[in-house]
């Protein structure tokens, strides 16, 4: 039983742990009070309670399949936050963005939507637990599995922090492109689940690999989303969420004021 | 006028045909969560089917619905019910459990050929 708390509560704050690190390494770059980030956990936290409350009505939302939909939605949106983020960050490295305070819009609300989703299922947990009689096993689980996740984002805090300027940059980069496409690769599962895509063939099995319930299972789950059974649908969302992150920095980067002086140098 | 007419009636026995076979392609099997056990924890589902797994929680507690095999997880409030489609599958076994009482909550899909 004990095992069984600690294993969910780290897999959860494993989640929003790592990322919510990365988005405070970011934010401390730019010397962003951390009273906005920390405003954003209340948020999400709110929303949380508000979205584990009613769990029963959103579940019954388009015809029993509302919690996919929502979780879907909630992921999707993490997604294009990450990918706004690398969008910015690509600009200001090129000194082409003129307010920094652009880059806080897509952390702040990533940090408010991972734990609106993350949070609301462990409320959810506990809630159970309250009901039945909250034993010491529950409690000490969850500080034991929060503990586990919180060192891991502490250690990615510091490991992104310390690492030297030129590869944090693309250290942060690797790291918002993974765990965007594995968001992606997580709602896309979702929407299939729903049965709102179709289920196709797995293109392969690595559960002999690395098993999705190993501890090093739960962790590539939780930064890129690590699926050892994905369908040609789901790579082919992760493909194309790769493609964006690649792509569109290289495109947004080209300033129009750098267009027109390229364009006019060729017809000169 | 008439191409008109013969094309709603098209469109409408398209739909009706489409409708049912979507319909007939989804069997519905029940499973009831009580005091933290799957019933039937065994479920015997026919190979290459699409269903539709209706799951009611008799408990007041909430149970999350979990499966690596078959990439499913769902939380389902106590009393209340939730639906999970699964499938088509190939022939196996396919384990789910309730991962909010492990311990207790553990069953299987077994896919055989029709």
């Amino acid at each position: 039983m004990l095992l069984d708390i600690i294993a969910i509560v780290l897999r959860e704050t494993l989640e929003a742990g790592v990322l919510i690190s990365l988005l405070l390494s970011i934010s401390k770059q730019f010397k962003f009070s951390s009273v906005y980030i920390f405003s954003a956990g209340i948020l999400g936290l709110i929303g949380a309670s508000f979205y584990a409350a009613n769990m029963e009505l959103i579940s019954l939302w388009f015809d029993y399949v509302g919690q996919e939909i929502l979780n879907a939605s909630l992921q999707y949106s993490i997604f294009l936050a990450l990918l706004s983020t690398t969008i910015l960050l690509a600009r200001y490295r090129s000194n082409q963005l003129n307010n920094l305070n652009f880059i806080l819009i897509p952390i702040l609300a990533c940090t408010s939507l991972a734990i609106i989703r993350e949070g609301a299922e462990l409320i959810i947990l506990y809630s159970g637990h309250i009901q039945q009689g909250l034993t010491a096993t529950a409690i000490t689980g969850g500080i034991i599995g929060f503990g586990i996740g919180a060192s891991a984002g502490i250690l990615t805090y510091y490991g992104v922090s310390l690492t030297p300027q030129h590869y944090a940059a693309k250290l942060q980069n690797l790291l918002l492109i993974l765990i965007g496409c594995g968001m992606v690769l997580q709602a896309t599962q979702l929407l299939i689940q729903a049965d709102w895509l179709p289920q196709k063939k797995s293109l392969w099995n690595s559960s002999n690999l690395l098993s999705e319930q190993s501890v090093m299972g739960q962790f590539f789950y939780s930064i890129m989303g690590y699926e050892a059974t994905p369908t040609s649908i789901e790579i082919l969302f992760y493909i194309g969420a790769l493609v964006l992150f690649i792509s569109l920095p290289r495109f947004f980067n080209k300033s129009p004021l750098q267009l027109t002086s390229s364009n006019s140098g060729t017809t000169s | 006028m008439s191409s008109k007419i013969s094309l709603n009636l098209f469109i409408f026995l398209w739909l009706v045909i489409t409708g049912s076979a979507v319909h007939a392609a989804k069997p519905i099997i029940e499973i009831t969560i009580k005091d933290h056990l799957f019933y039937p924890a065994e479920i015997n589902v026919p190979a290459h089917t699409k269903v539709k797994l209706l799951i009611i929680n008799d408990d007041p507690t909430p149970e999350e619905f979990e499966s690596y095999e078959l990439n499913r997880e769902k939380v389902i409030v106590g009393k209340s019910k939730a639906v999970v489609f699964i499938g088509p599958l190939q022939p196996g076994v396919y384990p789910f459990f309730g991962e909010f009482n492990m311990s207790t909550a553990q069953g299987k899909i077994i896919v055989g050929e029709q």
